[in-house]
């Protein structure tokens, strides 16, 4: 291989979620290198887990990633078989999609769609250990004795550093149940100082769907109405055949015999060291932590069309085999299942993300990129969230631009972010819509019209730019139009109206679904708009007023959110309780926001501290 | 000038002892950041020596001129009030001699003269005080009684902040039962996520009402209590006035804020000080119309006035049955002069509410209350010939005479109003009323959980409901109520 082919712009170590929104996204940059590099036994862009993309909070991140021209909105909806709208009562601010994937199909696609761009190549093999050389490269050297250049690095690593499985008694390193594991992070990364700390996580058996008794279970079928998450894919278009998910229950049988079995969990007898997710515990954990509660639900989801596999979700376990057996054998229509893989737990190294800049960029060492799992995140949307944050960035860096950061008031990647680089993460972190302050704008309706902005700073003026400002113009016009006209009083389809009403007045009004007025006087006047930019500016005029009231309150929170903290001299204070000096001291905020978002201070440091502050 | 513009780094001077009234010492104070050495031209003992927190002995020299001997301390930062060094002396307390030493130092050292609670002000800014404490001390420093000295106690010490809290923990449990509903609603099961959000709503207003309930009672009876007398001229309302003041009056002399319309005296009842006010000299009734001004104070001097007389003679009692009045207690004077049935005096006793004393002379008849001894300023007690001929007691319906003394009618009617209105632990800082009935006001708005509520607008109100609870526990401190507080404290605090 001659030495300019080893030679790259961006290289991205992992083909997980992450590295694959890096890489296309990176590989966008048309003038640009882009090198992938995945162990060989790993598809790209695989589901080790659930087998769904989207849900609560995750769906607006999947909207947003596409708005900003991303490919996992693209590839769900290809490889979706079982569309929902998730909080479907409970208004459209906090509605979300969710995307049940076949898994070897989205894989699939994920590989046809990279392997096409021309500049991007993919390569199959381990990362032995990154070095820093001259001229603020990195040399990667990679387990086949050879080695790579690249002036931006972006690590995806996911759970394969330093991994470790465990089943019951019985535990191997490696990065998920069929592969093996890479070094520890600190051997990878030898120039760099880590944090001891290691994360775990956990996936719940697989079990055999012939093995199962779906008749006497509740099925949920895909709901065709449910919107499709590409921007540019019609909203109720599906591109596989749809198939049901079956609803079932752990009862008291069930938990009676994890509880008896406390001792054998590796979770709970030391055998597992690794801090795991407390917003999306095991089946031990809920047993354990919640001994009033005797049934838990259970979604069992088929992992694709053509596989034998089903994923029940709410049942993560690392119990040994003869348990998980026993246990799930109590379930109704799952008397006689048989395990098709057992359920596991993985630890893993994780970064510390306060190292981090908001481009995800280490905050010393120019180029170096980290994103996905590796940053203690759980969850395919977040690792693609991060993956596009920093192959975008790797590439502006590469290039000599500027980086693009995303605000936590426009959009949830933002939030996300600022979460992850503003203080040390003690758990594994997941996005959820009560992380943002602004739920009632971060809409999954509105996300093309929130991220137009950074994806224009971007400036890569491509088909995806050209179709996107046609859309932003659709938008455009139709706010205008909407103040201009209104419903005289011969029309009674909304009741008697006492004077002619302005649409965007019974927009607001409760009675109404915002959006089915606006697309019927759309259609009264004749003129055609795309379906997405209705639903936009309809939800957008429901919700004008209760925003801008929002940011009003808010802006004199702003004031005190952004005034520095010392923190040093908070530890010394002993008007402080010494629980809370002990949080300071771990979490080290800058500023009154930051120390507001560590958990576990109580309301009367803050007043001090903001007494301090003012 | 708003106190938070006034600059931080001038060296001011204040009085805090001592500059209206005469005293035997008083106490001047210097606060800023200096070396004691600086002031020696006027001092006649060296300062070099001076440890921190001893008194001292020392003549005070101006210009070869003695000022005083006194006594001085130093404080040096930050273990002093302010947090700056501070230096008390403790001169004479003539106020001449005061004025005369706060200008010595201003002329010779550059000093500035101290505004209202500027001392208090740097403390805060220097961490040494919180607000809420601030809050506290101005209470305890202007209060009127025992109850607001109190309470300004327990915002200094911070019990009223605890009760405080309680709302704020309620409140994250709202935030926390609402995120369950829209991010984990799938993991706990929807109904129990709801039930769970509607429970901790209705904990919440639990809690808020009873504050907003603290905070909404007439908050002037608790911190000033005044009590007024109210009624037509020649009724008799200034004999009374003096008749009570001459045994009530209290030592506290001066009172700030009366209008030259109206007299006023402290008065102490069981060992609580009351405002006591006769309107005499302004006309309550229509038929004599004043001017609009005169209308307007006596009517907002109504409406701050926890306890108020109506006297009335009798021959005007069928006048004022048409007016519409609001008062505790009504005193028929010049009872002889008419005389009603018991059952007219019942139910005009029903009507307002209240009791009725009927007062006519005594019967050997020295005559009655004349205009003569309207007058306003001490008048003998024995110049008022009185007998109470009648009462009504709206309790127990009784009616018919009654020897109680008249003092003693009025003592127990005060302090058993007084009590009523202290015992429901009224919530007396003008900030804190305003914040608790935002977050009751918002708390009221929020949509009902029944049906299909939109909880992205459900979150949307409970976010800002969060800053205004935050601002009740003193997390955000909105720049006027600083400047507003502080035009309270008087200068050399």
């Amino acid at each position: 291989m001659s030495a300019l082919l080893n030679h790259f712009d961006v290289c991205i170590i992992g083909g997980g979620h992450a590295g694959v929104e890096a890489a296309w996204m990176a590989s966008q940059f048309s003038e640009l290198r882009i090198c992938l590099l995945s162990f060989p036994e790993v598809p790209i862009a695989s589901a080790p887990c659930n087998s769904s993309i989207g849900g609560v909070g995750k769906g607006q991140v999947v909207r947003e990633l596409d708005a900003m021209g991303g490919l996992m909105g693209i590839l769900a909806d290809r490889a979706g078989i079982h569309f929902r709208t998730l909080n479907e009562s409970k208004g459209f601010a906090v509605q979300s999609t969710r995307v049940q994937i076949d898994k070897e199909l989205y894989s699939q696609y994920a590989y046809q769609t990279l392997v096409g761009i021309p500049g991007f190549s993919l390569r199959y093999c381990a990362v032995q250990s990154i070095e820093r050389s001259a001229n603020d490269v990195f040399q990667i050297f990679l387990s086949d004795h050879e080695s790579l250049f690249a002036r931006c690095v972006v690590v995806t690593a996911g759970t394969f550093l330093g991994g470790l499985l465990h089943t019951g008694p019985e535990s191997w390193s490696g990065g998920r149940y069929d592969c093996q594991s890479s070094a520890g992070l600190q051997k990878v990364v030898p120039f760099l100082r880590f944090r001891d700390i290691r994360f775990k996580t956990g996936t719940p058996p697989r079990l055999q769907r012939s093995s199962i008794d779906f008749t006497s279970l509740v099925p949920q079928h895909s709901d065709s109405l449910a919107s499709a998450f590409h921007l540019f894919t019609p909203g109720r278009a599906r591109n596989l055949p749809q198939i049901a998910c079956y609803l079932t229950r752990t009862n008291e049988k069930t938990l009676s015999i994890i509880r008896e079995n406390k001792h054998r969990s590796p979770l709970f007898n030391g055998q597992i060291v690794g801090i795991g997710p407390r917003y999306c515990p095991s089946l031990e954990d809920k047993a354990f932590r919640y001994l009033d509660r005797d049934s838990h639900q259970i979604f069992l989801e088929p992992e694709g069309l053509s596989t034998e596999s089903i994923y029940p979700s709410g049942i993560s376990t690392s119990l040994p085999k003869d348990v998980q057996e026993s246990f799930l054998r109590t379930i109704s229509g799952l008397e006689a299942v048989e395990i098709f893989q057992y359920g596991y737990a993985v630890e893993y190294d994780v970064v510390d993300t306060s190292t981090l800049n908001h481009g995800l960029e280490h905050r010393e060492i120019s180029g170096l990129f980290f994103a996905g799992q590796i940053n203690g995140t759980s969850g395919y949307e977040e690792a693609a969230g991060q993956g596009l944050v920093a192959g975008l960035n790797a590439a502006l860096r590469a290039q000599k631009r500027e980086l693009i950061f995303f605000d936590r008031a426009d959009s949830y990647i933002g939030v996300m972010i600022d979460d992850l680089v503003s203080s040390q993460r003690d758990e594994p972190y997941r996005l959820f819509t009560a992380r943002s302050e602004n739920r009632l704008f971060l809409r999954e309706d509105n996300a093309f019209i929130r991220m137009s902005k950074y994806r224009r700073q971007i400036k890569l003026n491509n088909s995806f730019d050209f179709r996107l400002n046609g859309l932003l113009d659709e938008f455009e016009f139709l706010e205008s139009l909407v103040h201009k006209i209104s419903i005289s009083r011969e029309i009674s389809d909304y009741g008697i109206l006492d004077a002619p009403l302005g649409i965007s007045d019974l927009l607001k009004r409760p009675e109404f679904n915002p959006i089915k007025v606006l697309q019927d006087e759309i259609n009264r006047i004749g003129i055609s708009i795309s379906e997405r930019v209705v639903a936009a500016v309809a939800i957008m005029i429901k919700y004008e007023g209760h925003i801008s009231r929002d940011y009003e309150t808010n802006s004199r929170f702003a004031k005190l959110k952004v005034r520095a903290v010392d923190w040093k001299s908070l530890m010394m204070n002993k008007n402080i309780s010494y629980e809370c000096r002990q949080r300071i001291g771990k979490f080290m905020p800058e500023n009154f926001y930051q120390l507001q978002r560590i958990e576990g201070i109580r309301p009367a440091t803050l007043s001090y501290v903001a007494g301090l502050l003012t | 000038m708003a106190i938070s513009n006034s600059s931080q780094n001038d060296i001011i001077i204040g009085c805090s002892s001592g500059s209206i009234a005469n005293s035997a010492i008083s106490v001047v104070r210097i606060s800023g950041f200096f070396s004691l050495e600086k002031f020696q031209t006027i001092f006649f003992r060296p300062l070099s020596n001076v440890a921190p927190r001893k008194m001292y002995l020392s003549r005070i020299i101006d210009n070869g001129i003695i000022l005083d001997d006194l006594l001085f301390c130093f404080f040096q930062s930050p273990n002093s009030y302010s947090g700056e060094d501070i230096l008390e002396l403790y001169p004479h307390g003539n106020v001449l001699n005061v004025r005369r030493i706060i200008s010595a130092f201003i002329k010779n050292f550059g000093l500035r003269q101290a505004g209202p609670g500027e001392f208090t002000f740097r403390a805060l800014n220097n961490k040494k005080l919180s607000f809420s404490q601030v809050e506290g001390l101005e209470l305890l420093l202007n209060a009127n009684s025992h109850f607001a000295f109190n309470q300004g106690l327990q915002i200094l010490n911070g019990d009223l902040f605890r009760s405080y809290r309680k709302l704020y923990d309620e409140f994250i449990a709202i935030k926390s039962a609402l995120n369950l509903l829209i991010d984990f609603s799938e993991d706990v099961g929807e109904l129990e996520a709801k039930s769970l959000l509607a429970i901790s709503m209705r904990n919440f207003g639990v809690v808020i009402s009873d504050l907003y309930h603290r905070a909404s009672i007439q908050a002037p009876a608790a911190r000033v209590p005044r009590i007024l007398i109210f009624g037509p001229t020649n009724a008799g309302k200034s004999t009374f006035f003096n008749f009570i003041l001459s045994e009530n009056r209290s030592i506290v002399s001066s009172i700030a804020g009366t209008t030259r319309d109206f007299i006023s005296e402290n008065i102490e009842i069981d060992g609580d000080l009351f405002i006591f006010t006769d309107s005499a000299g302004v006309r309550d009734f229509a038929e004599n119309v004043i001017e609009e001004e005169g209308i307007r104070r006596s009517q907002s001097l109504l409406r701050d006035s926890f306890f108020k007389i109506l006297v009335l003679s009798a021959l005007d009692i069928e006048a004022a049955f048409c007016e519409s009045f609001d008062f505790d207690l009504l005193l028929v004077t010049h009872y002889e002069l008419h005389s009603f049935s018991n059952t007219q005096l019942m139910a005009f006793s029903q009507r307002y509410e209240c009791p009725i004393l009927l007062i006519g002379p005594i019967q050997n008849g020295l005559g009655s209350i004349g205009p003569d001894q309207q007058i306003s300023g001490p008048i003998e007690p024995a110049l008022f010939n009185y007998k109470i001929l009648g009462a009504v007691n709206l309790r127990d319906g009784s009616i018919g005479p009654d020897n109680s003394d008249l003092r003693r009618v009025f003592n127990e009617l005060v302090i058993s109003k007084y009590r009523s209105i202290v015992d429901k632990n009224p919530i007396l800082v003008d900030r804190h009323k305003y914040v608790i009935s935002a977050i009751y006001d918002r708390y009221i708005s929020l949509p009902s959980l029944d049906g299909c509520t939109d909880l992205g607008i459900l979150s949307n109100n409970i976010e800002s409901l969060g800053i205004v609870v935050s601002e009740l526990i003193g997390v955000v401190i909105p720049e006027d109520s600083l400047d507003l507080i502080f035009s309270k404290f008087c200068i050399g605090k």
